[in-house]
């Protein structure tokens, strides 16, 4: 089975590099979003044809730089939790209920299991070669979580 | 001579002409036999090994042509039969059917198609070789003189007008094999099918039982030659598919070079004599199950059995012998290689030669760029681990020693286990092993070195400070530890940070071919990180101790990391050096350049949060900054924010496209001055880090297609020198200025909400501003513009400069 796995990251380093990973890795078809506006833009596509887990970097801007930019929502001022926030919604819609997500982020396990946002979510520190990121989901997917 | 109106030269050399397959050899004899009435044509070749004081020798039909195919043509005779006293004589002789000279039992080619009367005429083939030409007439009709003189003159021609077909054919087999190697695919998965259709092209001219391509890939099987492609008529097993020099007669011509042709192996035991003379030292081994297989396929075991032939050709050029061609067993006439197809082998194998040794550079070449790219690859991901672990403060230094050795493991092939010691006081301690096959706390094998002679190689290198070294041969090593029984090679990387050794990378193969030339640069640079990383481990290592102790976390962290951010800046600087020497070096394809123009990026965005996080910590203790003071030249200022928009360049998202653009004009309108004196006085790295952290900011705030200009020169009636960072962006609002230069401010927050920034870099900057008597100044101009400037004043040197330079200040 080909994994469709959405992923929101912000840095355009960490995001081509943990594209390719987990292309390269898991064959996966990797579909790549940079900030939380462009998530929530996104969702109705999304909600359409779900993929099989969503990878989300917990610390997101909202948005990049734009012209057209009106500002930012007050909910979205607080980019440490935009990751939680985009992972809440997924859960939220019932169309998009069952996708697994993962938390992809630098920060300890522990500040992001303590938010109430992240209950249940799964966490996964960053680390430099996203060996136990390609862990976990092959781990997902041999015991998926129901 | 043959009477003029007969004119068969003519004709002969027309049937040439239409010929274009070594067919025409039979369309040639069989325009001989027309020309002469007859019924058929052969040519009978003496074959090599021929002694004629002792009257041994035998003869091969070469080519034939007659009127019924099914009449079986016999291969082979002795040289005391008619053809071969016509032979040795050298005098044509017309002669009856039932002459008594013809061997008996007479060949069933000459009782069955009725002949009475036969011809024959001695020839020399082109390449010296002796024949003679036979002749068959069954109409009642006796060979006249002329006849004779007539076949004769053919016999004369023929030779040259063979030699020239067969030329053609060699030559096209030749053009042909050279056709197919510039047309095949540069893959290197397809060279097999390649070879493949080489030997089956060989094979079109050839008809052999089994035509094998053996080659060498020194690289991966040094000395062993493999069959690559092979066109056999064997059914079931195969014979022998790997050969070594030397072994059987395919190593004979791996280990000499040259070509070897047998024309008939079954009389292998009579020839053996002429064949150790002409390839001495030449054995045959399991080559001879040729002949019983050859037997078994041509069904007869009568005087009509073809010859079963053997011709083998080096592939090799001046230096070195890749391989060879291999061919045994013919199935069509003429029943054994000609000397011909050896020549034309040979030349195809010298052109292989050519082809093979293009590849195997080409895939060495690949193997080298392939590493590269792993290296470069592994090294963005360490700084980028780098990059997180300093946000954290947390550090696994086992997991990336091991996460380096990994790397190890993928960019230098054959690397079966490897390890990391480090020296503790007189000693070196195994910490982290890969791929061994023991255990780590087996102390029988790991463990502890003495420092001291005679320690291991790894101790001897740590003592006698030591470069990167890399043995081949593990027995050239200085005292190898028996650790690694099967340790064939061995490579053995310092891993050091400035002066200092802290260890040794050990990399060990059980391959018995040598390490690819890059592995040694490729460990030390290996080794060169390791060493940074473990001085910033342990830095980390103390930052971790302090928090514990100190429960003021922020006041904690503040003060260590004042402590020790230079030491942890250092090593990421020298990371930062060894991604711009690669970049700057030939040895890296240029393929290559952007990553590392990338990694460089990096190296120097965690230099500048680690020195922002150092100065962060000074200014929080109310540490006032520490100012060495230098003269700032124009053209070093110039040269370092050429660097620096380059590193920024290099990190933006391409998807942005926002362009880091450098305005010259400022500093180059002063360098024109002829500026003698000092300009401005300040520190270099305090410098540094206001450009690259005001730099920083624009990125981060740019509008995709925007353009950030950098620009310098002297402003303000040549008083103040000003560094301008401007782009477009976010709009700053006048009121809010003063605010962006506050402690922990992030104005980003109100308006983008981005995941990053503390808040620190233009609180610092001022402060840096200031301390230097300068200011930093933050101008919103119109549509999201923002000219954001550092403002130095000129204390000194006005003075000397020249009336132009002042005017031009005034201007400015």
């Amino acid at each position: 089975m080909q994994l469709k796995i959405l992923l929101v990251e912000d840095d355009h380093l960490q995001r081509n590099y943990v594209k390719h990973a987990l292309e390269d890795g898991l064959g996966a078809t990797v579909e790549a979003l940079c900030c939380e506006k462009n998530f929530i833009e996104a969702f109705e596509e999304i909600a359409a044809d779900p993929p099989d887990l969503a990878v989300l970097d917990v610390m997101l801007m909202w948005a990049r730089p734009s012209k057209e930019q009106t500002g930012t929502p007050s909910q979205a001022l607080s980019p440490e939790q935009a990751g939680l926030r985009c992972a809440a919604m997924l859960r939220h819609d019932e169309r998009t209920a069952k996708v697994n997500v993962l938390l992809y982020s630098v920060l300890p396990e522990q500040d992001i299991t303590n938010r109430e946002l992240a209950k249940g979510v799964v966490t996964i520190v960053k680390e430099a070669e996203c060996h136990n990121l390609i862990d976990a989901i092959q781990g997902l997917y041999q015991h998926p979580v129901s | 001579m043959g009477s003029p109106e007969r004119g068969f030269v003519i004709r002969l050399v027309r049937t040439l002409a239409e010929q274009e397959t070594l067919a025409g050899i039979g369309q040639l004899l069989r325009a001989v036999t027309e020309e002469m009435g007859a019924w058929g044509t052969l040519i009978w070749v003496l074959a090599p090994g021929a002694d004629f004081g002792s009257n041994r020798g035998r003869l091969f039909v070469q080519g034939y042509w007659i009127k019924d195919e099914r009449i079986p043509v016999w291969h082979e005779l002795t040289l005391d039969s008619m053809v071969g006293n016509v032979l040795k004589s050298g005098r044509p002789e017309a002669i009856t059917a039932d002459d008594p000279r013809i061997q008996q039992p007479k060949p069933e080619l000459i009782t069955q198609s009725g002949t009475r009367f036969i011809c024959l005429a001695p020839m020399v083939m082109a390449d010296g070789t002796k024949a003679v030409l036979e002749v068959y007439r069954q109409e009642d009709v006796a060979f006249t003189p002329d006849d004779l003189g007539d076949l004769e003159q053919m016999a004369a021609i023929l030779p040259t007008l063979f030699g020239n077909l067969t030329d053609r054919v060699g030559f096209r087999l030749v053009d042909d094999v050279m056709d197919i190697q510039q047309h095949a695919d540069s893959g290197k998965d397809t060279y097999l099918k390649t070879l493949q259709e080489i030997v089956t092209r060989i094979n079109e001219d050839f008809a052999a039982l089994e035509v094998s391509i053996f080659l060498e890939n020194a690289q991966d099987q040094p000395g062993l030659y493999v069959r690559m492609a092979t066109q056999t008529v064997w059914k079931g097993e195969n014979e022998k598919s790997v050969y070594r020099k030397g072994e059987g007669a395919t190593g004979f011509v791996i280990e000499n070079g040259r070509t070897v042709r047998i024309v008939d192996l079954a009389h292998y035991e009579d020839d053996q004599h002429w064949i150790q003379r002409e390839y001495k030292g030449i054995n045959w081994g399991d080559s001879l199950a040729i002949v019983e297989r050859a037997r078994q396929y041509f069904r007869v075991d009568s005087d009509a059995r073809p010859p079963i032939s053997w011709v083998c050709a080096p592939i090799k050029n001046e230096t070195n012998v890749y391989g060879v061609i291999r061919c045994a067993g013919v199935t069509r006439n003429p029943f054994y290689f000609d000397a011909w197809q050896a020549r034309f082998l040979e030349a195809t194998g010298l052109r292989l030669a050519w082809w093979w040794q293009n590849y195997l550079r080409r895939l060495a070449n690949e193997r080298e760029v392939a590493s590269w790219e792993e290296l470069m690859r592994g090294f963005e991901s360490m700084n980028r681990f780098v990059q997180k672990q300093l946000n954290r403060f947390s550090w696994d230094e086992t997991g990336f020693f091991r996460e380096a050795m990994r790397l190890a493991h993928r960019v230098i092939p054959d690397t079966d286990n490897s390890e990391v010691r480090l020296v503790d006081e007189n000693e070196l301690v195994t910490v982290a092993t890969l791929g061994t096959d023991w255990p780590l706390h087996d102390k029988s094998r790991t463990g502890h070195y003495s420092l001291k002679p005679p320690g291991s190689a790894a101790s001897y290198l740590v003592s006698t400070k030591s470069g990167v070294q890399v043995y081949n041969d593990v027995n050239q090593a200085p005292h190898v530890e028996r650790v690694s029984p099967d340790c064939k090679k061995l490579i053995l990387a310092p891993i050091e940070e400035g002066e200092v050794m802290h260890g040794v990378l050990c990399i060990r193969s059980k391959s018995p071919r040598p390490f690819p030339a890059n592995a040694g640069l490729v460990a030390g640079l290996l080794g060169q990180q390791l060493g940074l990383y473990h001085d910033l481990a342990a830095q980390i290592r103390n930052l971790k101790e302090a928090e514990r102790r100190n429960r003021d976390l922020i006041a904690t962290q503040a003060k260590t990391i004042g402590d020790v951010h230079h030491q942890v800046k250092s090593p990421v600087i020298s990371s930062y050096r060894i991604a711009q020497n690669l970049a700057n070096s030939r040895i890296v394809p240029a393929a290559l350049r952007t990553q590392l123009e990338q990694l460089r990026g990096m190296c120097s965005k965690v230099t500048r949060v680690v020195r922002n996080m150092g100065m962060f910590a000074d200014l929080s203790n109310d540490k006032p900054i520490r100012i060495n003071r230098s003269v700032f030249m124009n053209h070093r200022m110039l040269q370092i924010l050429r660097e620096f928009r380059a590193d920024h360049q290099s990190l933006i998202d391409p998807d942005s496209q926002i362009a880091f653009r450098l305005d010259e004009s400022g500093f180059l309108e002063l360098t024109g001055k002829e500026m003698t004196g000092k300009l401005v006085e300040g520190d270099w790295a305090l410098l540094e880090q206001c450009v690259n952290n005001i730099m920083d900011n624009a990125a981060k705030y740019s509008y995709d297609h925007t353009a950030v200009i950098i620009s310098g020169g002297v402003q303000a009636r040549g008083t103040e020198f000003y560094i301008s960072v401007v782009n477009e962006g976010f709009e700053v609002k006048p009121e809010d200025v003063p605010k962006l230069k506050r402690r922990g401010y992030r104005g980003d927050k109100a308006i983008s909400a981005t995941g990053e920034g503390s808040g620190i870099g233009l609180w610092i900057v001022d402060e840096i501003m200031r301390a230097h008597g300068g200011s930093l100044t933050i101008t919103p101009i119109q549509n999201g513009r923002t000219d954001v400037r550092l403002v130095f004043p000129i204390v000194k040197g006005v003075g000397n400069l020249s009336d132009a330079a002042q005017n031009s200040i005034s201007r400015g």
